[in-house]
């Protein structure tokens, strides 16, 4: 079947093999539109609209859309197998918008900010951050050790789902080898944008340091990926790798230029669910120096965490699942322009936001916790979470969209954002319990990560994501893991540091830890603990 | 007769008052109560509810957990009373997150809503064992098997289950229930499971209707 794929005013035609899911046969032709719950039928963000021609309704889509929806020709991606040509057209946010952090030290980074130029054939290196939803990278001259030009992309194996799980469990599932395609071009695509910027040539790049959670580097490698979904969760390889980039990624790349010469290295991890990213974090924000007790927290989708100084330090990770990334919330979306990501009640109205000040799309990460913080404030929602009787049915009115749709915020999405601030609220409980410190000892809080470079401290302390005793105390580092693998890149010394860090850390399980589970009971209510 | 302390124990249960609960059983009991009732209209009536507010959202997770604590402390009580005058449970409960899995919290609750249905439950915890599922079914004589998971990896463990009771030949013997964020109806068909509920509450009742349809 001969389908015409329509992304904006660009049209492209793929072929879609007999029984195959239009998702998969986009994503085989290079089509990669997200699909995060890794094409189950849930996430509905692969959904196309069908513009000409038949394509047959499945079960899935009767759950997923209205009549209404059915009859303009919405479909989902995942389950639609074509039985004739027909034209579909994407429904996707424009991802080149996509808000991503590249630096730790910038507050505004367009990508496009350039410092001076290097030294006359200076060796140059680039510093990676791959992050499971996008990629930043930089590219940094060896000697004067200056950053001469940034870029930001999405990573496009989130055609492949979300979140690391779905990732594993693609890569189990035979498309090992087309995740490593997929990281591989993006790096590759990355580099020479970067080259692009510049006007220099690739022939002068000695290395490419790459920090990552343990499964984004997993799948760079090529390891398979079999152990990390499973209890113990062992991992391939967490050590220090260094490797020609050439001959990682010549396999799975055999008709693209990969310039010659270059080494990658990663970057050491602590375990299959603490990675490399976690300890860039901690060698930026000096773990090996610090008398302590510090914390460093990445609020993701795997809330990240570590507490200690140089002497001794404990990590661990918890599941916050998607929703300060606006994933699970009925009207929720990415950092896209658009995105309320800023929000106060004042006298019965809602005061909004939004991402590049564009017409309301939805509610972004920030956007969900400050609209949280307010309906708890003026007893809207209480203590246990229930949105009051007004509101029960329908949700709160939050904005319209430009064509007056309402964005609203609805009783399950409360409920969505009571399991992730009770799992990242428990879990720093835990780690101050296990190392034997309050709250009040801890002398600084690093918050690591696109959320927390943007989050409001106070309404994240207002709904007990973050404890009081954490006040005033809180650092934003912005993109450590980035920032990490530059220092890397320009210093052998802090590699062998950040080996230690990743060795001497000791990680600790809340999987089935009692006092996890009480606390998370606990941080679930909207008070303090 | 007696039908307010019974209403007033249900409405503690909801609350979560396990103290209260724990007193107004042994008041029942001394009054003459028969422990049938205090345990249906009393302690279960008060967890149905629980349930279907947890099922619209009203109520949350910690609500249903410290309603069932509740609940829990009341048949610690109750239990040696309903032994003597000869109650059996709705049926027996074998529960568990597969193998490789660590998960509890989502299979506890479901374990607390069945036990709150009138069923009696066996928890053989997380990381479980195909092998444990079914000898510990073998073993308590029960009528249903409900598995969690909460990793998409972890899911095919379910299947390995079934497969197993399949080659045994003791497939047709159990009902077999199927639950956890990342499982659907569809992957319950798929691997052969009797039934799949989005949530707790629903599980029991499922579980209750299946057993007493079987």
């Amino acid at each position: 079947m001969e389908i015409k794929v329509i992304s904006g005013s660009k049209t492209k035609k793929i072929i879609c093999l007999e029984q195959e899911t239009l998702l998969d046969a986009m994503k085989r032709q290079n089509i990669y539109i997200p699909a995060y719950c890794g094409g189950r039928g849930t996430c509905k963000k692969c959904r196309v609209r069908l513009r000409e021609g038949q394509l047959p309704v499945t079960a899935a889509d009767r759950e997923a859309f209205s009549k209404e929806q059915l009859e303009d020709g919405m479909r989902l991606s995942c389950f639609a197998r074509p039985d004739q040509d027909c034209t579909v057209e994407l429904c996707t946010e424009d991802e080149k918008d996509f808000k991503i952090l590249t630096s730790g030290d910038t507050a505004t980074s367009d990508g496009q900010d350039r410092t001076e130029g290097p030294e006359p054939n200076e060796d140059l290196g680039i510093a990676v951050d791959i992050g499971t939803t996008t990629i930043a990278m930089e590219l940094v001259a060896l000697n004067s050790k200056k950053v001469l030009a940034r870029d930001s992309r999405i990573n496009h194996q989130r055609a492949f789902g979300a979140d690391v799980i779905s990732r594993i469990q693609a890569s189990v599932d035979g498309e090992k080898e087309a995740l490593q395609r997929s990281i591989g071009n993006d790096l590759l695509d990355g580099m020479e944008e970067l080259l692009k910027q510049t006007g220099m040539g690739a022939e002068r790049i000695r290395k490419m340091t790459v920090a990552a959670n343990t499964t984004m580097c997993h799948l760079l490698m090529g390891y398979p990926c079999n152990t990390l979904g499973v209890a113990p969760f062992t991992p391939v390889n967490i050590d220090v790798i260094r490797e020609d980039l050439k001959s990682v990624l010549a396999p799975v790349l055999p008709n693209r230029t990969i310039p010659e010469g270059i080494e990658l290295i990663i970057l050491p991890g602590i375990s299959t669910y603490v990675g490399a990213d976690i300890v860039a974090g901690l060698l930026v924000s000096h773990f090996y120096e610090e008398e302590g007790p510090c914390m460093l927290i990445d609020l993701g989708t795997n809330g990240e965490m570590a507490i200690g100084g140089k002497s001794r330090r404990i990590a661990t990770s918890t599941a916050a699942g998607p929703a300060f990334e606006g994933g699970n919330i009925s009207c929720g979306t990415g950092s896209v322009p658009g995105a309320i990501c800023s929000v106060s009640y004042d006298k019965g109205y809602m005061e909004w936001e939004t991402i590049g000040n564009q017409p309301p799309s939805g509610i972004c990460g920030t956007g969900v916790l400050d609209i949280t913080a307010e309906l708890v404030k003026h007893d809207i929602v209480d203590e246990t979470g229930l949105l009051d009787d007004d509101y029960f049915d329908l949700g709160v009115e939050i904005a319209r969209k430009a064509d007056g749709e309402p964005i609203l915020f609805t009783q399950k999405d409360v409920r969505e954002i009571q399991l992730a601030k009770a799992a990242v609220r428990a879990g720093i409980q835990v780690l101050l319990k296990r190392y034997g410190a309050e709250c009040d000892q801890i002398r600084t809080v690093y918050l690591a990560g696109g959320f927390g470079f943007s989050l409001d401290v106070e309404k994240a302390i207002a709904v007990g994501l973050l404890p009081e005793g954490f006040r005033g105390k809180i650092k934003i580092a912005g993109n450590s893991s980035l920032e990490g693998a530059r220092v890397c890149l320009l210093c052998e010394d802090m590699l062998l540091k950040a080996r230690q860090l990743a060795r001497e850390t000791l990680e600790i399980s809340l999987g089935n830890d009692p006092d996890f589970n009480e606390c998370y009971m606990d941080a679930m209510y909207f008070e303090s603990l | 007769m007696g039908m307010e302390i019974l209403e007033e124990m249900s409405s503690f249960l909801q609350k979560g008052r396990a103290k209260n609960v724990k007193a107004l059983v042994s008041q029942a009991l001394e009054e003459g109560i028969d422990p049938k009732a205090i345990l249906n209209e009393g302690l279960l009536s008060g967890m149905m509810v629980i349930g279907e507010k947890f099922k619209k959202n009203e109520v949350f997770v910690p609500e249903v957990l410290v309603a069932a604590r509740a609940m829990n402390a009341g048949l610690t009580i109750l239990e040696p009373k309903l032994v003597e005058v000869g109650n059996e449970p709705v049926g027996k409960v074998v529960i568990g997150t597969v193998k490789g899995d660590l998960h509890d919290i989502g299979k506890n609750l479901v374990a607390m809503m069945l036990k709150g249905a009138g069923f009696e439950v066996f928890d053989i915890g997380v990381d479980a064992d195909p092998e444990k599922f079914i000898s510990e079914a073998e073993e308590k004589g029960a009528d249903v098997i409900c598995m969690s998971a909460l990793l998409t990896t972890t899911m095919p463990n379910m299947k390995v289950v079934i497969d197993q009771l399949q080659e045994k030949g003791l497939r047709d013997k159990y009902i077999v229930m199927v639950g956890g964020a990342p499982v659907n109806e569809a992957f319950a068909q798929q691997i052969g499971a009797d039934y799949y509920t989005p949530d707790a509450a629903t599980a029991a009742e499922v579980a209750r209707d299946a057993v007493l349809a079987k």
